[in-house]
């Protein structure tokens, strides 16, 4: 019996399928997530940059690189959240044998809102990336995913694909839980601001626009003139609800709070901490915690009058 | 013989010249640049799908999610699921009782109809076997056989192959 199984072992440690294991990249938090509940314990994972990095102003750093000759495959955001990898990309793409997995590949875009550039049809060609703050963007993207590495890995594409619709139905579970809740709030009347443009994807899932976005540009700090036109934009239009970001201070914020009455509220950008595969679905949660009781409250201060910009 | 040498007044008028030069120089390489650039991060020109209204965006991007599960639904059972089906599922958006702003119907066994419920909104069409998400405004004809004419809009068409 013994003799069978070392050779049993030896097939098991040997066997091509070992020799076949990717090694996938990600550039930002979320697709950590994505690809931890793709691949389960076949591929493994190796974030392309070190937690506590601030995606917003990153440059890749030469451990970085050293770590992209590692891998097999990078998913990457690619329109415009992970611009440090696909610069570097572009300057290594002759030599470099990385297959590049554009996650956002399938996902029916919106245009970048800012506040100087409020023009949702797109003329200056820029996309909102933040695809991953959101159910039924990130579902699109953990597809993509598991299709892509299902090609480079055909022995486990199906395997891929199971946990990807799994996963997906967890993700769409957890979002239908707190639809349900608002079922008899009027969303129609509630307007939204947001600090930058983050949301557009996540609120789009509850039928809601954002009315006002107030940073200039993605992460840079509006100017005197431009804070007191928005200022004067929220208490003209009504605004309901002001949303912001944990994790970032915006000294801004509080000014326009104290100048207008605005409900402020906090969400995830979900691109800070430690890399952890339950980090979606956690966040995800609290998100959509206070996404409803921001809507109910600001829903219940139209009924009764109480709205600040009444 | 008098040899008479062309000297330039000093006004700087020469200087003048060059600094305007480097800057027209300098704005017009930047605006290259810029507009090179804008170029580059367009991974995908959905155009068409821009236009839409909230609520049809909403709908789409839950069609984008739904197309890739009919398929594997389609390949798991060698049918294409009916709307019971989907439904029983969970498949958005055929499963979102929340949502009333649609009705579909199914004209064929592998094509699927949404017909709005509100003015203003727009007719979408799902044919996962060949991947694509249709849309137009006007109403379309009733005895429809999943073979879409030149009125419908594809959605999912990837206008940028440089991906």
């Amino acid at each position: 019996m013994k003799p069978l199984r070392i050779l049993l072992l030896f097939f098991v440690l040997f066997s091509p399928c070992s020799y076949a294991r990717l090694t996938v990249g990600i550039t930002l938090h979320p697709y950590y997530s994505y690809v931890a509940n793709i691949v389960g314990d076949r591929a493994t994972l190796l974030p392309l940059v070190e937690s506590g990095f601030n995606p917003h102003s990153y440059e890749l750093q030469p451990a970085d690189l050293k770590r992209l000759h590692q891998l097999d495959a990078l998913v990457v955001n690619g329109i415009g959240h992970d611009e440090f990898v696909m610069h570097a990309m572009k300057t290594l793409s002759k030599d470099s044998k990385v297959a590049i997995i554009h996650a956002n590949r399938d996902v029916p875009l919106l245009a970048a809102h800012t506040a100087t550039s409020p023009d949702v049809s797109n003329s200056n060609g820029a996309w909102n990336p933040h695809t991953f703050v959101s159910i039924s963007a990130a579902i699109r993207q953990i597809y993509t995913i598991a299709d892509e590495l299902g090609k480079l890995d055909p022995d486990n594409a199906v395997f891929f694909k199971r946990n990807a619709v799994a996963y997906a139905r967890q993700l769409r579970m957890l979002k239908n839980r707190y639809r349900k809740q608002l079922i008899d709030t009027d969303l129609r009347q509630i307007k939204i601001a947001s600090t930058h443009n983050a949301y557009g994807y996540f609120l789009q899932e509850f039928g809601i626009a954002i009315d006002t976005v107030i940073e200039p540009a993605h992460g840079v700090e509006p100017s005197a003139s431009q804070l007191k036109k928005t200022i004067d934009r929220i208490r003209s239009t009504g605004v309901d609800l002001l949303f912001t970001e944990l994790d970032m201070a915006n000294r801004y914020v509080s000014t326009i709070e104290d100048a207008t009455g605005v409900r402020l509220y906090h969400f995830s950008h979900m691109t800070f901490g430690a890399y952890n595969r339950e980090m979606v679905i956690l966040q995800m949660e609290q998100n959509l915690k206070t996404l409803v009781t921001a809507l109910k409250k600001a829903s219940q201060s139209r009924t009764t009058g109480d709205h600040h910009g009444a | 013989m008098a040899y008479i040498e062309p000297i330039q007044p000093a006004n700087g008028r020469k200087e003048s010249l060059w600094v305007l030069f480097a800057v027209v120089a300098i704005l017009s390489a930047g605006t290259i640049g810029l507009s090179l650039n804008k170029q580059a991060n367009r991974p995908v020109a959905k155009a068409a799908a821009i236009t839409l209204s909230i609520a049809e965006k909403q709908l789409l991007m839950e069609l984008t999610n739904a197309l890739p599960e009919i398929s594997f639904e389609q390949q798991a059972s060698g049918q294409w699921p009916s709307l019971t089906d989907l439904a029983r599922l969970g498949i958005e958006p055929f499963a979102n009782e929340l949502r009333s702003d649609w009705r579909w119907t199914q004209p064929d066994s592998h094509c699927y109809l949404s017909r709005p419920q509100t003015a203003h909104s727009g007719y979408f069409l799902l044919i996962p076997g060949d991947n694509a998400i249709l849309f137009r405004r006007s109403e379309p004809d009733a005895h429809l056989s999943c073979q879409p004419d030149i009125a419908w809009v594809q959605l999912n068409q990837r206008e940028d192959s440089s991906r």
